[in-house]
């Protein structure tokens, strides 16, 4: 008897927590403060970082210089914005691409199962290669002398330096981005013309509309926000391009492929300066997030999220 | 009956009629909580205050560049765990991987690396840091290692910096000209040679001449073997290679006191620059302005490369894959004063006493003299006076150790003060840009030198 009084003490105590606070939230603290602590206490500490004059190696104290690091090192630096022009060409060429590409790929697949069954997992293969190793990859492929890229053009009288030429050196980037990407676009687009519902598509077809107008009267309007969906994360996903840049090119020829997050890594880790690369890791996202949140209202995810 | 927490426990596990929720919360008492908390409380203390430098360390371990030296030393360090009882475990990585780490590490609470393969480019910045032990007093102190025995060149470039010795050079990486000697004695292109230009196939003296003779050998033998095998990768390859062509025509790029004095020969470098260029553009392999040394090593081993100026430990990898179908001999670079670098070993300061005194045995023990003989005839590259005097050392590769005193000594140190990486990345870009047509020659130079100024000065 003398255990019950504790026990009927403690249920009363839960009792008035859940009176207090709904069950979900109290559920859900742990995993709030976990992802707090791990994302929010970064991030301020990254953005306290870019105010002072922090170096990785050299620093004995931190000394706070307000604003400095945002005005020299992002809009009075020549590499910085370069760094940005080419991490905006990479996003548009490449993520607009995969766009294409993967309709393409997700209307030819589009209602015929066997045919899914056979092409789909070969076009999802890439995707379970590691970033670093499609670098590598392919700056062997497209390597002079013993790349099958140069090789192969060069039987039909092409011959291009496709690492040491600024243009191609991109492009070269690129191509391995949509070889990898794809096939998430082609997934993505896949599931949502397999959601789409028959009646508007019948009603079309009864109206005597061809295939070509169907397509763009009835399907692609229907699937506005799935593609919404698929350039966001594809967006976010391009943004930090890095891997492929540093297995390829090291952000050359001279700094023509240098991406912004090259030049975050390159400035923080190979140049000590950690401070610097902070200011600039924020204000990227900061781009990044307004990039996004433009995407979000003019690609109609309103419904989505 | 006053029952135990061990009792409790005991109890708990073994009676069914508890509920549940009593079988598994099982209080510790106020006693043991303390106890725990103090026990943690003293570990962590202990931890931090590095155990006063009684605690014998029966392991180290070692961050380094998978290279030759590295390989070499790793396999001798079994005689090192003999004599001395402690193991040494290596953890090898590429370039950037060891500076990521090894920066990362010295900024740390305590490192998990006892010694650390420092760079020249690095030494400055870790110093100002106070990232590393001073080892002054330990080298006067020895009676294995001695300053007076190091190339003066290789210690100015890597051991000390603003007059105090923090590391102990381990290989150097002087910039040298390996020629294919079988090519240069061969008489069907001596004759040609001296037909077409009135003098002797040798190597060159100057620029000038390297140029002609590289132009003309690719020429001559209708691209098949390159005149010269360059790396043109963005950042210090290049850079390291321009620099002692800069130098050989009288420019300096930093000084000894890390001043920068790049602008004050401009002209020198736009002409270096045009010599360089016009060397990628006639006679070195065909998207060579993207190679980095791997690349080198395996032309030049292929035989499809008459001269390289490169790394000097790298002649030995050329003729290692050669074999028998040519000779490749090292010479002074084209008007002398290559580039000085050098790696060095050095002990992170965030480590404790004994730890620290472990990490300065094996240190001392790498550099005794019959270790570093040894590590030379396994593989290694000589950094001192007494091991290139030595007869064995220099049968083990007369090509490259009978005149490797001279070219080091002949060579300017690299800077090693802060900035000195992210200056000789930056001028490496620009010399990038040009070799890729993306800017001329005056443009990019001017940049450079901007950005040198610009690095050097923050």
């Amino acid at each position: 008897m003398a255990t019950e009084q504790p026990q009927g003490r403690r249920q009363q105590t839960f009792r008035w927590i859940e009176e207090q606070l709904p069950v979900e939230w109290t559920l859900t603290v742990p995993a709030v403060v976990l992802l707090l602590a791990a994302t929010v206490l970064p991030l301020l500490a990254l953005v306290w970082i870019s105010l002072t004059d922090l170096n990785l190696v050299t620093s004995v104290n931190m000394n706070f210089i307000g604003l400095e690091n945002y005005r020299s090192n992002i809009f009075q630096s020549e590499r910085a914005r370069s760094a940005l022009l080419t991490t905006g060409i990479f996003i548009v060429s490449a993520v607009s691409i995969q766009l294409v590409l993967g309709f393409l790929l997700a209307l030819l697949l589009w209602g015929r199962p066997q045919r899914r069954r056979i092409f789909l997992p070969i076009l999802l293969m890439p995707m379970f290669v590691t970033w670093i190793a499609v670098g590598l990859m392919f700056r062997f492929m497209f390597q002079s002398g013993i790349g099958i890229v140069p090789h192969l053009l060069s039987q039909i009288g092409i011959n291009i330096a496709w690492l040491s030429n600024p243009t191609y050196a991109l492009a070269a980037i690129i191509i391995a981005d949509i070889w990898e990407w794809t096939s998430f676009m082609t997934i993505m687009l896949l599931a949502g013309l397999e959601g789409l519902p028959e009646a508007p598509h019948e009603a079309a077809r009864t109206d005597g509309a061809g295939r070509i107008e169907m397509f763009f009267d009835v399907t692609l309007p229907m699937m506005y926000p799935v593609i919404g969906v698929a350039v966001f994360v594809r967006l976010i996903e391009a943004s930090k391009v890095f891997p492929k840049v540093l297995a390829m090119t090291e952000g050359g020829p001279g700094s023509s492929t240098e991406t912004i997050s090259y030049i975050i890594y390159e400035i923080g880790f190979r140049d000590f300066g950690i401070a610097t690369a902070a200011s600039q890791a924020v204000t990227v996202t900061l781009m990044l997030l307004a990039l996004l949140y433009v995407v979000y209202r003019s690609g109609g995810m309103e419904d989505v999220f | 009956m006053v029952m135990s927490n061990r009792d409790r426990v005991d109890h708990v596990q073994t009676d069914n009629d508890v509920s549940a929720t009593d079988r598994y919360v099982t209080k510790p008492s106020r006693r043991s909580f303390l106890a725990a908390t103090g026990a943690a409380g003293f570990g962590g203390l202990t931890g931090c205050l590095g155990g006063g430098g009684s605690e014998s360390v029966d392991e180290i371990t070692v961050l380094a560049e998978g290279v030759a030296d590295n390989l070499v030393l790793q396999e001798m360090t079994d005689q090192f765990t003999e004599e001395y009882d402690i193991e040494v475990t290596f953890e090898t990585f590429g370039y950037n991987q060891v500076q990521e780490s090894a920066a990362t590490q010295v900024a740390s609470g305590t490192s998990d690396y006892d010694v650390m393969t420092i760079d020249t480019y690095w030494v400055g910045d870790f110093a100002r840091g106070e990232q590393l032990v001073p080892i002054g007093d330990r080298v006067s102190d020895s009676d294995m290692v001695s300053q007076d025995v190091y190339i003066d060149e290789v210690w100015d470039t890597v051991a000390t910096f603003e007059g105090t010795n923090y590391t102990l050079p381990f290989w150097q990486w002087t910039l040298g000209a390996g020629y294919r000697q079988d090519i240069l004695e061969d008489p069907e292109y001596q004759d040609a040679y001296e037909e077409e230009f009135g003098r002797e196939l040798a190597p060159a003296e100057t620029m000038e001449e390297y140029v002609e003779m590289s132009t003309w050998m690719t020429e001559y033998t209708d691209g098949e073997v390159n005149g010269s095998v360059l790396m043109g990768q963005r950042g210090t390859k290049a850079n390291d290679q321009w620099i002692g062509i800069f130098q050989g025509m009288g420019g300096t790029f930093i000084d000894e006191e890390g001043n920068v004095r790049y602008g004050e020969y401009r002209d020198e470098a736009i002409q270096a620059t045009e010599y360089f260029v016009e060397l990628f553009e006639n006679s070195a392999p065909s998207d060579s302005t993207s190679w980095g040394f791997p690349s080198v090593s395996e032309h030049m081993g292929a035989g499809d490369g008459f001269s390289a100026i490169n790394y000097n430990i790298f002649f030995r990898n050329m003729q290692d894959t050669l074999g028998d179908s040519g000779q490749i001999r090292q010479y002074d670079t084209p008007g002398g004063s290559p580039a000085v670098g050098s790696w060095s070993l050095g002990i992170p300061s965030n480590l404790p006493d004994a730890r620290i005194e472990a990490a300065w045995q094996f240190i001392e023990w790498t550099n005794a003299f019959e270790n570093r003989k040894q590590r030379i005839l396994n593989g290694g590259s000589p950094v001192c006076t007494d091991t290139l005097d030595d007869q064995e050392v220099i049968d083990s590769a007369p090509n490259l150790w009978s005149n490797l005193e001279d070219l080091v000594s002949g060579g300017k140190p690299i800077s090693k003060y802060p900035g000195s990486l992210e200056a000789n990345r930056a001028n490496g870009i620009e010399l990038s840009a040009i070799l890729s047509g993306s800017k001329s020659i005056e443009e990019g130079i001017d940049d450079g030198i901007a950005a040198v100024e610009e690095a050097m000065s923050s």
